[in-house]
């Protein structure tokens, strides 16, 4: 069995009083210099992940499971496989209704996952154009020549007199860009709010738009709306329609309730996000795309397997719609895997200042791909932040 | 709900995926959470 921790770990197997001065294997240091070691609980018993080899016998013939439409008149017939995984020392073991694509637990390291880890590499930030950067100054010297007369300090040091110098014999100083430039306006302009805030900026793929959504009304649904509305939620049930409940996100199709036009909403493309995530993003390389359910049956006794539930892609709903993916048509060359991009949403309200009411109402997307051991840790960086929702008190005067 | 979600919802996006394999990937919404606002 490939065991990736058994080199490492293997000679504190049966090893019950480790000296605390000896340096563990398993020993990290965090970004604060720290030294951290492994519980004893992992160093004692090795983790061991569930899908480690497949189960010697041979997989139950392909079972027809007929879809769970109610209300259509048409069945469709989902085929599925059953494909248990070898139970692993803790009794733990997976069940996948298909065959999976990504071999089961060959890329994840264990250890990685039950160990502190080191930090993660954090992006850079994006690269800005120059006229973004030195905005209200119309060119580059205007800017130099401000900045070094503000921030120099208001005592005369020798210090800001070759600094002074230093600006000034810079290639990129030109004397002729300053004619005509009003230096009284340009400090207003800088003292102002008018200047675009700094996290909703086009080029890292902001798109601001405004959208119209519906208010319900305050009048409770009579019959014909009541019935409107559950025929609404059983087409968003069988994937037909698209939810457009939530919160600032409308749809510009059809909406009941009062409209109102929302100017200046600013998100992201979730498409370019989801390419970009799963292209490029280090923690794609531990996403999971072929979700299966987690059984427990205790190992050495007889017991029926009991289902787990521990992540978001353990879910009896997930593996389902994960199901009727494979059954979507297929265009006749194309032969690519299909995985499900599993969209988490969360909104909160934050005060952007330490005083004040200033607040800020931002939009957050998570992939249910990642194990929540990871999106739970603030240094993976596991948010998308992908929209601003505007409150509704700044509405009110339209 | 721009059109081009509307249609990678349906047919979904072919991504070189970071382990190496390329996949059509289909964005599915499953959790919203949010908090509400105190008082």
């Amino acid at each position: 069995m490939a065991d990736p921790e058994a080199g490492t770990l293997a000679s504190t197997l049966g090893n019950n009083n480790p000296s605390p001065q000896a340096e563990h294997p398993s020993t990290t240091t965090t970004r604060a210099g720290r030294q951290t070691r492994a519980t004893w609980k992992v160093r004692d018993q090795v983790p061991e992940g569930e899908g480690i080899a497949f189960d010697s016998e041979a997989p139950s013939p392909p079972s027809d499971e007929p879809a769970n439409s109610s209300c259509t008149r048409r069945l469709t017939l989902l085929v599925t496989e059953r494909i248990r995984t070898a139970a692993n020392r803790f009794g733990l073991s997976r069940l996948y209704k298909r065959r999976p694509v990504q071999e089961p637990d060959s890329s994840i390291g264990l250890e990685a996952v039950y160990t502190p880890s080191q930090s993660q590499r954090i992006p850079p930030p994006p690269k800005r154009a120059i006229q973004e950067i030195i905005a209200p100054h119309p060119n580059l010297t205007t800017f130099l020549f401000n900045h070094q007369f503000w921030l120099a300090g208001h005592k005369k040091t020798r210090n800001e007199r070759t600094a002074l110098r230093d600006v000034m014999v810079r290639e990129d100083f030109k004397n002729e860009e300053m004619l005509g430039v009003n230096f009284d306006q340009l400090d207003k302009k800088l003292g102002s709010s008018t200047l675009e805030a700094p996290w909703v900026r086009e080029s890292d793929g902001w798109i601001r738009e405004s959208i119209n959504i519906g208010i319900p009304p305050l009048k409770r649904p009579n019959q014909a709306e009541r019935r409107e509305a559950a025929a609404d939620r059983q087409r968003v049930q069988r994937g037909e329609g698209l939810p457009a409940e939530s919160q600032g996100i409308g749809s510009t199709t059809s909406f009941e309730g009062v409209p109102l036009t929302v100017l200046d909403f600013w998100h992201k493309d979730l498409c370019a996000e989801i390419r970009h995530t799963f292209a490029t993003d280090d923690a794609a390389r531990s996403f999971v795309y072929d979700p299966y359910l987690l059984y427990h049956a205790r190992p050495g006794a007889d017991d029926i397997p009991e289902p787990v539930y521990s992540e978001l892609f353990n879910s009896q709903a997930i593996v389902d719609k994960d199901i009727r993916i494979q059954h979507l048509p297929r265009q006749p060359e194309d032969d690519l895997p299909r995985a499900m991009a599993m969209m988490m949403y969360h909104s909160d309200v934050t005060h952007v200042t330490q005083f004040g009411d200033s607040k800020v109402w931002p939009g957050y997307l998570y992939f249910g791909n990642q194990t929540k051991y990871e999106s739970s840790r603030p240094s993976c960086h596991a948010a998308h932040h992908i929209a601003f929702f505007p409150s509704v008190s700044s509405l009110r005067t339209m | 709900m721009s059109p081009e979600f509307v249609r990678a919802y349906r047919e979904g996006i072919v991504v070189d995926c970071k382990d190496g394999i390329r996949r059509r990937i289909y964005p599915r919404i499953f959790t919203y959470s949010a908090d509400y606002p105190e008082k």
